[in-house]
């Protein structure tokens, strides 16, 4: 197990930490939702870095980092605020693609997402099913001339900007995972901005045509794949947190250091430097499981570390960020620090793959499968 | 040094350590241990005696006092295995605090004379440290060593003193100069416990249970060969406590050990509705706990990996030590919860008590006052607070 970088995830965090830091500024950027970045510096040169598909096999476009690496990139993310649809794309649409078996349309998007020709999102959530992704009740119709789609998806991050939608659905009952470019006949997005600057739709798709080339994946493969995509979305929003926490925790750092009220610096007060450490032990808790649960996805993409790693950064993250406003004063509360933003980005990212509940039940369901190997 | 065991290596020692628990830990003592209760004074040594004829009985110990040589990596390993597979704890004056100090600071002559009785528990050490004026600030402590020739005369006191009740000898912080800056005033005494002058107050636990004492030294005659380390250096030896023991307050094993009992107790246990593991707020609760059990099993790892990379865990500690105390007592307010009235009967009534009374076959009660235990912790060794204090100043920088 490893808890220390190798140079080149290193490399890849200082490479990435550094490019945001001269294209990226959250304040100056405050109206642009996520869907906007692909038209920013930032995608083109993660594209050019090969980090769109970082954790991607090289043989289809990506670099072959593996997980601990998608950990570090999104970490800087969080620690940057910077939105875009990298979870959306190069996560849950990148993983359920790579887990999918070959086939020209899916080798196809593989390259064009790790490339960064295309962009792509998942279209799985349906009403009444909370944040159960796998919980999938649009079903294809057989008509005479092949499967018909009709039905909703909610929850289906930068739609805006995506050149193809994996959709879910049962096609025989069986779960499927279906390809469908924008433009194909029947598909209509609702937009709309999260409260933390994502752009989410939702998808309505009427009396849509199901080419068999369409098909990606069916029965359990199109399962495994649904499940190793929302793994690596659980790690991905929980090493995002854990980057928001440390950006958020620093700054408030800096500033209980040099301010003074009462005639002493804040730092001097023990109610205040007692709390402080109590986010540094959580910090180095969500750290230690965000680093074993990556490992663990290296070698199983299914791995149930992953929700563990979420349950724990969904409660981390909300206490962190809200430390970070009240621990600031006054001053915490305005758009102008920008402080704030990390507790929205944090709280949307739960909104998004679930609460500490969810996380921690689905944690459980893995140790369970565990014990019945 | 060896180097890490590989992934097959691994799970083969695995299997060792659990094959012999099983052959070598009686089913009473078993019970025990998973209920949370003390094993007593002799149970420990048979316990311990073998582990020694294992060739474990101090395996961070050199081979040629009895330990094994081998790596960080295959100890951790060891140390894990043995809690999760439910072997008894053996306190850890002997081997694991007093043992690497004499090691270190011992002279050959004091080395031959203790160690081998350290490591069979023939002679059962205590710590005396704490005194009833320097708790968490332990360099204020004031039990006076005055140097008469041969020996020392020691007068004071210790206080918060485990397992003092049991113990054939103690080795203390006296002070032998009081003009200097504190630490700088200290020395390290190797003391009979069946020296003239010594007595042993016992001090209950809130619940019952004794494992506290208070030492009471008058005029005690300690003969100046039993002190390690030159006079008023005391404090450095003290603190020299292997960088590796460090990790083991963060009880990730017992803890994850635990969380398969709590595991099982809301399996087995019922209410009117069918066994509490399908209820969505039991689930939720422990779905919680061993999220926490996990973070603190890869806390507890990493800190691993700081020790064979750097030598050292430094500030991190501290953050083990609160969650590992924080981690243990919520696995264990769990379990209180999850086994209801069970968990009414007390340790001392236990053993009188029908196995079928309550649950089944008795396996899913639990005594609750191993829960209480866990208060300690968070006290002894710097308290919660002083972690705290710690984490702010050399982690933060505040």
């Amino acid at each position: 197990m490893q808890f220390v970088l190798t140079e080149e995830q290193q490399l890849v965090s200082d490479t990435v930490r550094k490019l945001l830091e001269k294209e990226w500024d959250p304040r100056r950027d405050q109206a642009l939702s996520s869907a906007h970045a692909v038209d920013g510096p930032v995608w083109r040169q993660l594209a050019e870095l090969g980090l769109l598909g970082v954790a991607l096999p090289e043989s289809h476009g990506g670099s072959g980092l593996g997980a601990v690496a998608l950990g570090v990139l999104c970490a800087e993310f969080g620690r940057q605020q910077w939105r875009a649809p990298f979870l959306a794309s190069a996560v849950l649409a990148g993983t359920a693609l790579e887990q999918a078996p070959q086939g020209e349309v899916r080798d196809h998007w593989l390259r064009q997402l790790a490339e960064g020709h295309g962009v792509l999102t998942l279209a799985a959530l349906e009403a009444d099913a909370g944040y159960d992704y796998r919980a999938i009740a649009l079903t294809a119709r057989a008509t005479s001339s092949g499967w018909r789609l009709d039905g909703t998806k909610h929850v289906v991050m930068d739609a805006a900007c995506a050149d193809a939608f994996l959709v879910t659905c049962r096609i025989d009952e069986a779960p499927a995972l279906v390809l469908l470019e924008k433009d194909h006949a029947g598909l209509e997005a609702a937009l709309f901005t999260a409260f933390d600057g994502t752009s989410l739709a939702t998808l309505t798709l009427t009396d849509v045509a199901l080419p068999e080339s369409a098909v990606i994946a069916r029965g359990p493969a199109a399962h495994n794949a649904l499940d190793a995509a929302l793994a690596h979305a659980a790690l991905a929003a929980a090493s995002e947190t854990l980057g928001a926490c440390e950006g958020a925790f620093e700054r408030t750092l800096d500033y209980l250091r040099l301010r003074e009220q009462f005639g002493t610096r804040l730092a001097t007060f023990q109610a205040l430097r007692h709390r402080a450490s109590d986010l540094h032990a959580d910090l180095e808790m969500l750290r230690s499981l965000v680093w074993g649960a990556a490992d663990g996805l290296m070698r199983d993409p299914r791995h149930g570390d992953a929700f563990a790693a979420l349950a724990l950064a969904v409660p981390v993250g909300d206490r962190v960020c809200r430390e970070a406003i009240q621990l600031h004063g006054g001053i915490g509360m305005t758009q102008e620090l920008g402080i704030g933003r990390y507790l929205l980005r944090v709280n949307a990212l739960s909104r998004l793959f679930g609460d500490a509940t969810h996380n921690g039940w689905r944690y459980l369901e893995s140790l369970e499968d565990e014990h019945h190997d | 040094m060896t180097d890490p065991l590989d992934r097959r290596e691994e799970r083969r020692f695995r299997e060792e350590i659990r094959e012999f628990v099983i052959a070598e830990v009686p089913e009473t003592i078993r019970q025990k241990v998973a209920q949370g209760r003390d094993i007593s004074r002799a149970e420990t040594i048979t316990w311990q005696r073998k582990l020694v004829d294992r060739g474990w009985g101090a395996v961070h110990w050199p081979q040629r006092w009895g330990g094994t040589d081998w790596g960080l990596h295959k100890r951790f390993v060891f140390e894990e295995e043995m809690a999760l597979a439910g072997a008894p704890g053996v306190p850890p004056f002997n081997t694991r605090m007093l043992g690497p100090i004499l090691l270190e600071y011992g002279t050959e002559e004091q080395k031959e004379r203790f160690l081998p009785g350290a490591l069979t528990l023939e002679q059962w050490w205590c710590q005396g440290y704490s005194e009833p004026s320097a708790g968490s600030d332990l360099a204020s402590l004031r039990t006076r060593a005055v140097r008469e020739g041969d020996f020392y005369r020691v007068n004071g006191g210790k206080i918060w003193t485990s397992y003092a009740h049991y113990a054939d000898w103690m080795f203390c912080l006296v002070r032998t100069n009081s003009d200097v800056k504190q630490q700088k005033g200290i020395s390290f005494l190797l003391l009979d416990m069946r020296s003239q002058g010594v007595s042993v107050e016992p001090i209950h636990h809130f619940y019952g249970a004794h494992i506290l004492n208070q030492v009471l030294l008058d005029d005690v005659r300690v003969p100046v060969d039993q002190r390690i380390g030159e006079e008023n250096t005391g404090w450095t030896t003290a603190k020299a406590l292997l960088e590796h023991e460090r990790l083991a307050t963060s009880r990730h094993a017992e803890a994850t050990r635990k969380l398969g009992r709590l595991l099982a107790l809301a399996r087995h246990n019922r209410d009117g509705d069918g066994p509490l593991y399908r209820r969505a707020d039991v689930r939720a609760r422990i779905a919680e706990v061993a999220v926490q059990v996990k973070a603190l099993e890869f806390a507890t790892r990493r800190g691993l990996d700081m020790l064979i990379r750097d030598g050292r865990i430094g500030v991190f500690a501290s953050s083990l030590n609160l969650k590992g105390v924080a981690t243990n007592q919520a696995v264990d307010e769990a379990i209180l919860d999850i086994a209801g009235a069970d968990a009414l009967a007390a340790d001392q009534a236990y053993d009188g008590l029908p196995r079928g009374l309550l649950n089944r076959g008795g396996d899913a009660r639990y005594v609750a006052e191993s829960r209480y235990y866990l208060r300690g912790p968070a006290i002894a060794a710097g308290s919660n607070e002083v972690q705290r204090n710690i984490i702010a100043r050399h982690a933060l920088d505040l």
